[in-house]
């Protein structure tokens, strides 16, 4: 599942990610975790249609296995996942010294989770079902 | 009776049966010695024999006889002698008349002092017979010399065998210190012995003794009257023993104890009727009075348990005080009606109470209250208080965990539906919501993804479909076929559930009624989920009866077949139905703020896939009444 995908045209990385310019580069590939196939297309398509680059997985693990780390501008992921859940995966995030804002996405959301995540540097705490633009939005603010 | 009334008469010749006869005798008699004082050559000397007339009238009963006697005997003496010498001059005659009347006078002063000394030994001889005590006279030598009938009685010895025979040798005589010593000494002695009677059993006697003694003083023996006290004593001694063993029982028993004085309660609880402070019928209790009779009453006794139940120093913290100091608003209740109690006579009353101890500490008590004495004057009463705060402290985190469990696991049954659906839904809609926006994002883009739009527009589809799984799959949850078919006794599902209840009724206070129909035919279905249409329709009630504080909380659960159905009934007497009847088995339609009302909802569709109705509807005298109907089973409808 970690095959990061780029749009068709218009890849930045492809055009930018010249060796003498990485060090200025902002990172800009969205990391999406979502255990749903469906939702988790969905959110790659919406972020491809942005133009944005996208890499997706399909739980934490994968993602912490990941070994492109420093290329991650963003990552969104669900909160309630079998094995790691989206806030242990915040947890392991920070352990490792990653510094990427991330966002939650949720069904199921209770005020102790939502304290949890945002305590601990999460930039937005999404409600299923997700309003797009907003998701969008969150994720321009991520990358800026 | 014979013995005592013939010693009582007095000794009589019995040539005289009565007064008139010795009347005459004493005429006859005093007549012929007249005729022979003044006929008789004797000249006088014959007057001397007018003491013998004297004598017969002293045989009377009379002392006015004897004296009338004495005097005419004399005037009839000075007239023999006027008669025969009146012209002679004083000589020897006049000599022979003074005799005869020193000796007339003389007779008849002792007949007169025999006659009432005879009559006072009379009627001592007579009351020694009447005594119950015993009468008992010894001689110097210590010989019994008069017996009397309550001796025999009491000794068993009768006077026959007694008398004459040395009195130590007869009653083995054992007391305390030296009677004899005593009587030698101050004449008189009394206290106990104790002595043996004729069968040989030792008897405790209460003994009087008096020095028996002549004209001079010497002493003759003595005279003493006893009781028998044996059984008082022993009465006294077991009963000296009872306290003893109660006073060990009271400070040594690890019970709080306490012995109160309520007469000064009970007068201030006077002229209370009963019927106006029983507390537990629900009447009036007049808090004030009760107050006021707390104030007075005051603790007599407390054993060490009750001085570390209201965490006192010592004993003498507690006694002369008053209960009032230890009481709590919630106790006045309990104490109300333990004065009731006493009020309508009980001489047992249990009732539970809370006391502020020293120590600023609530404790629940069950208290006991015993009147010791057997007059009506609450004076004495052992109060014996157990410490249950432990145990109702158990009682109330159980409730309460009761409580958390039911209210969780009602949360969860609905919550986890609805968690489901939300989350089930909520996947598909986020994926239709984000394909659809990222569709049109690439049809905006300069060159549109036709690829991406066609993905897009697919997996929307796909979202679609599975969206419709997940509604498929709630439905499947209540359809028939997939759940458990068995017959089901619909009285014993209701008594399970108002058992399973139970605590969360009585916590609210409500009365359940529960319908005494038997014999009713089963029906056929899921227990679990009918199960859940009664906790649902009882829950409710509840509800709605708590909403009002002061209405009354009777809950009625009724079963009764019609028409080839259960129709089971769940009436309360809440505030009834606000809205439509109809509209509240609508999901998600609640009056209530803290309702998620979908618990009516899922009611009618297991009622419904069970193949009956539900309904509700207000009652005309308030309240609602819920009413749902099942089907009776096929074989048992056909039986």
């Amino acid at each position: 599942m970690t095959h990061p995908s780029f749009p068709p045209q218009d890849n930045p990385l492809a055009s930018e990610n010249s060796f003498e310019n990485r060090a200025r580069i902002v990172p800009r590939l969205i990391a999406i975790v979502d255990d749903d196939p469906l939702v988790r297309a969905s959110i790659d398509s919406l972020v491809r249609s942005e133009g944005l680059p996208t890499a997706v997985f399909a739980g934490g693990e994968e993602l912490l296995g990941f070994d492109r780390p420093g290329e991650i501008g963003c990552v969104v992921t669900d909160l309630n996942m079998p094995g790691m859940t989206g806030l242990e995966l915040q947890g392991a995030i920070a352990a490792r010294g990653w510094t990427v804002p991330i966002l939650f996405m949720t069904a199921f959301p209770t005020p102790e989770a939502q304290m949890q995540a945002l305590a601990a540097g999460a930039l937005r705490f999404l409600t299923k079902p997700v309003d797009p633009d907003e998701l969008l939005d969150a994720i321009g603010q991520a990358i800026a | 009776m014979s013995h005592v009334n013939t010693a009582g008469r007095s000794p009589r010749a019995p040539l005289f049966r009565s007064d008139r006869s010795i009347a005459l005798a004493a005429l006859a008699s005093g007549l012929t010695v007249f005729a022979l004082d003044i006929f008789s050559p004797l000249q006088g000397a014959v007057a001397v024999l007018y003491t013998s007339t004297v004598l017969i009238a002293s045989w009377s009963n009379r002392q006015a006889a004897t004296v009338l006697a004495g005097a005419a005997c004399s005037l009839m003496a000075l007239a023999g002698f006027w008669y025969s010498h009146w012209d002679a001059p004083l000589g020897s005659p006049a000599m022979r008349l003074g005799v005869a009347l020193f000796a007339i006078a003389m007779i008849t002063m002792l007949s007169v002092r025999h006659r009432s000394a005879r009559d006072t030994l009379a009627e001592q001889a007579r009351m020694l017979e009447l005594t119950h005590d015993t009468v008992v006279v010894r001689g110097p030598d210590d010989t019994i010399l008069y017996w009397n009938e309550g001796a025999e009685r009491l000794y068993g010895w009768t006077r026959a065998e007694a008398l004459g025979r040395p009195a130590q040798h007869l009653l083995q005589t054992v007391s305390e210190g030296n009677p004899m010593a005593a009587v030698d000494l101050a004449g008189t002695w009394s206290g106990e012995i104790s002595r043996v009677r004729k069968d040989g059993t030792r008897i405790v006697l209460e003994s009087r003794w008096l020095a028996r003694r002549d004209t001079l003083g010497r002493e003759t023996g003595i005279f003493e009257t006893s009781a028998d006290i044996t059984r008082q004593r022993a009465e006294a001694q077991a009963r000296r023993q009872s306290e003893e063993r109660y006073h060990t029982i009271f400070h040594a028993a690890g019970l709080p104890m306490l012995e109160i004085d309520l007469s000064g309660a009970k007068a201030a609880m006077a002229g209370a009727a009963p019927q106006g402070i029983e507390g537990s019928d629900g009447a009036v209790i007049d808090i004030e009075r009760v107050n006021r009779a707390a104030a007075k009453s005051v603790i007599l006794d407390a054993n060490e348990a009750a001085v570390q139940l209201f965490g006192v120093n010592e004993r003498a913290d507690l006694i002369g005080g008053s209960l009032l100091r230890f009481h709590t608003p919630a106790a006045e209740q309990s104490l109300g009606r333990l004065l009731a109690a006493l009020v309508a006579g009980r001489r047992d009353i249990e009732e539970e109470a809370q006391f502020l101890t020293e120590s600023g500490a609530l404790v629940d008590v069950v208290t006991r209250l015993t009147l010791l004495e057997d007059d009506d004057s609450w004076s004495r009463l052992l109060m014996l208080c157990i410490d249950v705060t432990e145990r109702y402290r158990m009682q109330r985190r159980l409730a309460q965990a009761q409580n958390e469990l039911t209210e969780v696991n009602r949360t969860t049954t609905l919550g986890q539906v609805a968690a489901f659906i939300a989350h089930e839904l909520n996947q598909p809609l986020t994926a239709i919501s984000a394909f659809a926006s990222s569709g049109k994002r690439w049809l905006a883009r300069e060159a549109p993804g036709a690829v991406e739009v066609a993905d897009c527009l697919d997996k929307i589809a796909l979202s679609g479909h599975r969206a419709a799984d997940v509604i498929a799959r709630v439905r499947r949850l209540f359809r028939k076929g997939e759940t458990e078919q068995v017959d089901v006794d619909m009285q014993v599902l209701i008594r399970e559930t108002a058992g399973l209840l139970d605590r969360e009724l009585r916590e609210s206070a409500v009365t359940l009624h529960l319908g005494a129909a038997t014999d009713l035919p089963r029906v056929t279905g899921d227990r679990v989920l009918l199960q859940q249409v009664l906790v649902n329709l009882i829950l409710n009630a509840r509800k709605a009866m708590s909403i009002a504080a002061d209405s009354p909380r009777d809950l009625w659960i009724e079963a009764a077949r019609a028409d080839g159905m259960i129709a089971v009934d769940v009436i309360d007497s809440g505030t009834g139905l606000l809205c439509d009847p109809r509209q509240i088995f609508e999901p998600f339609f609640s009056s209530r703020e803290d309702g998620m009302g979908i618990g009516l909802s899922i009611s009618r569709s297991i009622v419904e896939q069970h193949g009956g109705t539900i309904e509700a509807a207000n009652r005309p005298e308030g309240g609602a009444r819920f009413r749902f109907s099942i089907p009776v089973a096929v074989q048992t409808a056909t039986a």
